[in-house]
């Protein structure tokens, strides 16, 4: 049986004070991630959220699709943070932070983060973050994040099984897509307000707590080279801080990470 | 000038004492610095040390004209630049298009944050200075647009 999701039901048992107090609920949409720009343009305000049944064109980074059927959890969240543009790539993390939160507390999982935006558990992805961002003038930013939550799949197309699970297949059994989507929600706006008065010291005293690469061997594709060292920290940015085999230091804030086996 | 001749050079100020070089030659300079101070070379870095050994190449003539009314395109964050939205997809803006205001003009990354960056005014590229798929820094222009 799959779970319909409702934004009165949701509403009813959401804490939160501006995350979620519109909700755009649909049974259908090409993308949530679309129709969430549609409608900040449109002037929908900060802390409105797109949730969707399924995607028929669920999309990742770079035009890829992501697989989104109706047992999964969908969702786009707009908000227009007034802060300085480069300080804005930090939500991907505090994004990964919301999501593994909230998974610990609805769930007896464990999920990890792996920089800067995916959450695995078992070495496995459960939930894949794309935030997309325009740079208007005087700090004004539009910032749709879209969060892809392998809820109640209990299985997987082959390209994707070795790489993706879900919260259903850890634990074998259905979990609430409501009450997840309820505690995510409050979780992300607990630490969205921390990162707007700037004090994000302390979510990534929380960050490094969930860290996947931490003390691990990793390789990162730069594109134009690729670096090999250990994860010594993330910094004050949120930038993975690598120690490369020269001893350099290294700040990496793109490119893709991946752990040396 | 050959690359082979670019090479020379660059041992030739390695194994000497000299700290900078610069030749001229059929239009082309090269100029060769040598980073002698890496006492810092342990702590922070964010570019690799030898970076500061390649030759800075100016081709006077691959220059293209510019003039005070251009006006830049600058990047508002450190990331990778990319002229499409994927790898398949043609780039959003080429040499010579006319980019309307709020027009899409290429995507910076960062920790996996893709920012559209808009034109914020309606013009005619002129210049592209970022190859695709490289880091910029914040603040460095990224396109000269002729306002029209």
């Amino acid at each position: 049986m799959n779970e319909i999701l409702d934004a009165e039901v949701i509403q009813k048992g959401l804490t939160t004070s501006f995350l979620g107090k519109k909700i755009y609920a649909f049974g259908s949409l090409q993308s949530t991630q679309e129709t969430a720009k549609r409608l900040a343009k449109n002037g929908a305000p900060e802390g409105s959220v797109v949730i969707a049944e399924q995607q028929t064109a669920g999309r990742g980074r770079f035009g890829r699709t992501w697989h989104s059927p109706k047992e999964g959890l969908w969702v786009s969240l707009i908000l227009h943070p007034k802060i300085p543009s480069q300080k804005v790539p930090f939500l991907s993390l505090l994004t990964a932070l919301s999501v593994t939160e909230a998974i610990r507390r609805t769930t007896s999982l464990l999920p990890t983060i792996k920089w800067p935006n995916d959450v695995l558990i078992n070495g496995k992805k459960v939930c894949g973050i794309l935030p997309d961002l325009e740079t208007r003038e005087n700090n004004s930013n539009l910032v749709i994040i879209g969060i892809g939550l392998n809820v109640n799949q209990s299985d997987f197309p082959l390209d994707l099984e070795e790489t993706s699970t879900s919260l259903h297949l850890e634990l074998d059994r259905p979990i609430s897509k409501t009450l997840l989507l309820q505690e995510l929600l409050l979780r992300f706006e607990e630490n969205y307000i921390i990162f707007l008065k700037e004090e994000t010291m302390e979510l990534l005293e929380k960050i490094r707590g969930f860290s996947y690469f931490i003390g691990k061997r990793v390789t990162v594709d730069l594109k134009e080279k690729v670096l090999e060292g250990e994860v010594i920290d993330l910094d004050e940015e949120g930038r993975l801080v690598l120690r490369l085999d020269s001893g350099l230091i290294q700040r990496v804030v793109a490119g893709e990470a991946r752990l040396v086996r | 000038m050959r690359i082979s001749g670019i090479k020379n050079l660059i041992k030739l100020v390695e194994e000497s004492e000299i700290a900078e070089l610069e030749v001229s030659r059929f239009g082309t300079r090269v100029r060769i610095r040598k980073v002698v101070d890496q006492s810092n070379a342990g702590g922070k870095a964010d570019a690799p040390p030898l970076a500061s050994l390649e030759p800075k190449i100016d081709k006077e003539k691959e220059v293209p004209t510019r003039n005070a009314n251009h006006v830049p395109i600058k990047s508002p964050m450190v990331g990778t630049f990319y002229r499409a939205a994927a790898p398949d997809a043609p780039p959003y803006v080429e040499i010579n298009d006319i980019v309307k205001q709020g027009q899409i003009v290429c995507i910076v990354e960062a920790m996996k944050l893709m920012n559209e960056i808009e034109s914020e005014v309606s013009g005619r590229v002129v210049e592209i200075l970022v190859k695709n798929k490289t880091p910029v820094e914040y603040g460095e222009v990224l396109f000269h647009l002729e306002p029209i």
